[in-house]
């Protein structure tokens, strides 16, 4: 039966046949062959979609889209500007730390690759910086997107492998921080090997008076995610009730405070992030039947003995579920590959000693770096449009950033501590 | 063998007419999501205000209202998704193939997803049956009114699946890049509203 799933999957999944159609088509003739009854399919995903806890994407999608029309991605742009413009590659850094501030508020790295890359990579283009080399930096900090809390393959890879959504979200805080310092270390290295983007010489003074206006600009817009954090640290509400105060405190400063969002747009806003949740929502209920068979079927309990019976080495699997991952990114669309490896994984990890919600880190980070490499990479393909490059040109750039990513997932791969500090 | 003439308005008209459906869905869709934030927020309310009065407001509707409303957005929604084709897919293997080969492959998927949106009807039907004398445990709703959530969602997909083959075919263009990406586009337009960064602030680096 498990053989039937996984041919039907790779075929289909090739074929370009969506994954949502793909997964549940799979499932499908899995369990007609198997003569168990269709209507199955439906009660698991139903049972996956009535679900409290998923409610947290759709609402942060809106966040997001709420954000993006509010106003406040411009404050953000300002802000890290005025924070880093002045160091030689401050430009190629403020794109990193504009990424870091938009994923605290967008829980997809396409959305914020797009909304980052097509105002700065223009602006880098005129200091100087190669276009495909701008093109890349946007690129590889839009991963910090789902690794920065609020993140969609967080909560999904939290339902599916049954541990708290606040955990996993407090889990990726550092982390993202963390790759954040490392690429924007990159950024300005290459700027100053290749030598643009130069100092521009500046008092502290002058430094201070432009920080505390852009601060002070911004600062309803950073508040939120202190105040979102800060309440799911302190145990106050849940990814869920977070999720909608984060709606309630994007759509009040947007419409009353920065005056940018109007009652007008938002019905057109509101279909649009409705349509977009479910596209995301309708993989997550497919993919519960598909993993209702794996699990029936004992596969994780196979894949965990096999897997046991290689290692008992924790640094060895841990390893080679880096290359695993990194190759499953690579090819798989993020969230179907979560669905699926998750249950099967997690359980093993858990054999080693490593906690769930640090694993859970590590196959977030792992799955991110599969947005920025190809063959398929949903971030470089919205590079690729928004600052029209061609896959090919983006490669070379990339190299330097993917290398270092690779080594901050190894890291975050063997110091639990940056994930789990809060324990 | 005699071929029926579809005259191309009929084929038209049908495009055109679900794209006035799915315009009155979405916003029936961006509706649903407002009831379900609302619902969602009284429930947090609930818990933060009353619960510090001497008021013990309990809500568990809310939950229950929230999480329908959310099957029944993701159905419609999905649905709605198809018309633009943009249920996600792995177009790499299609797109790298020579084009003939690619858009046979490429009609070969619009066929299966067809074909598992019609057997998506054929087992929501299965499915009402099963909800036929159950109700919700809070509000009491019938469960055949969510349970049939899946059935239109599934008619909704063929139908659409279908309108954007046609559309695709009508408008003459390859039927490998007839997927829309809007979500890109609207971020775009989003961001092209607010100024062009830094351009005085280049500047006045510069100057300094």
């Amino acid at each position: 039966m498990t053989q039937i799933l996984f041919a039907g999957f790779a075929v289909l999944l090739l074929l370009s046949v969506p994954i949502a159609v793909t997964l549940g088509l799979s499932s499908s003739i899995a369990l007609y062959l198997a003569g168990k009854p269709l209507v199955l399919m439906a009660q698991s995903v139903y049972e996956a979609l009535d679900s409290f806890g998923l409610m947290a994407i759709p609402f942060f999608v809106l966040a997001g889209t709420l954000m993006q029309s509010g106003g406040i991605a411009q404050r953000l742009v300002d802000l890290a500007n005025a924070l880093v413009g002045w160091i030689q590659g401050g430009l190629g850094a403020c794109v990193v730390l504009t990424s870091m501030f938009f994923a605290t508020m967008s829980g997809s790295s396409s959305a914020t690759t797009a909304a980052i890359g097509s105002v700065l990579i223009p602006a880098m283009e005129k200091k100087g910086y190669p276009r495909p080399l701008a093109g890349a930096v946007a690129a590889a900090s839009g991963e910090l997107g789902v690794i920065i809390p609020p993140s969609i393959p967080m909560i999904i890879y939290a339902l599916s492998a049954n541990v708290s959504v606040a955990d996993l979200f407090l889990a990726g805080v550092i982390p993202g921080v963390f790759i954040g310092i490392s690429l924007i270390i990159t950024v300005c290295v290459v700027a100053r090997l290749k030598g643009f983007d130069a100092v521009s010489p500046m008092t502290l003074g002058q430094w201070l008076g432009g920080l505390l206006i852009a601060f002070k600009r911004a600062s309803l817009a950073i508040l939120m995610p202190v105040l979102i954090l800060g309440g799911i640290y302190g145990g106050l509400f849940t990814a869920t009730e977070a999720s909608v105060i984060a709606v309630v405190y994007g759509l009040f400063i947007g419409i009353y405070v920065y005056k940018e969002l109007h009652w007008r747009d938002l019905l057109p806003l509101l279909g649009r992030s409705a349509v977009t949740s479910s596209i995301i929502l309708m993989i997550v209920g497919f993919a519960a039947i598909f993993a209702y068979i794996l699990t029936v079927n004992q596969v994780p309990h196979m894949v965990g003995a096999f897997v046991t019976s290689i290692s008992k080495n924790p640094i060895v699997f841990l390893f080679a579920v880096n290359v695993l991952l990194l190759l499953t990114g690579m090819f798989m669309e993020t969230l179907a590959a979560i669905i699926i490896l998750a249950p099967i994984l997690a359980p093993a990890a858990l054999q080693y000693g490593i906690d769930p919600v640090h694993f859970g880190t590590i196959m977030i980070v792992n799955l991110a770096i599969g947005m920025v490499t190809p063959p398929v990479g949903v971030n470089l393909f919205v590079v690729c449009q928004v600052a029209k490059l061609r896959l090919e040109q983006l490669i070379r750039p990339l190299l330097v950033f993917l290398c270092v990513l690779i080594i901050d997932v190894l890291i975050i791969s063997y110091v639990p501590a940056l994930s789990i500090w809060f324990r | 063998m005699q071929k029926v003439q579809h005259s191309p308005s009929s084929t038209a008209r049908f495009v055109q007419g679900m794209d006035r459906v799915n315009a009155g869905l979405t916003t029936v869709c961006g509706l649903a999501l407002a009831l379900m934030v609302l619902s969602v927020f009284i429930g947090v309310l609930a818990r933060f205000v009353f619960s510090h009065t001497s008021l013990r407001v309990s809500v568990p509707w809310t939950e229950e209202v929230s999480r329908y409303l959310m099957i029944w957005t993701v159905f419609l929604g999905a649905g709605i998704a198809c018309r633009q084709g943009k249920l996600i897919g792995v177009e790499f293997v299609v797109s790298t193939l020579p084009a003939p080969i690619g858009r046979a492959l490429k009609y070969l998927s619009f066929l299966l997803a067809g074909g598992f949106y019609v057997l998506l009807c054929v087992i929501g039907l299965q499915w009402l049956e099963f909800g036929q004398s159950q109700t919700s445990p809070v509000l009491e709703v019938p469960m055949v009114v969510i349970n049939l959530a899946m059935v239109v969602g599934g008619v909704l997909m063929v139908l659409n699946t279908a309108a954007l083959v046609l559309a695709t075919r009508l408008a003459d263009r390859d039927i490998r890049s007839a997927a829309e990406d809007d979500e890109l586009e609207s971020a775009m337009q989003q961001m092209a509203r607010t100024r062009p960064l830094a351009d005085s602030q280049l500047n006045s680096n510069r100057t300094v």
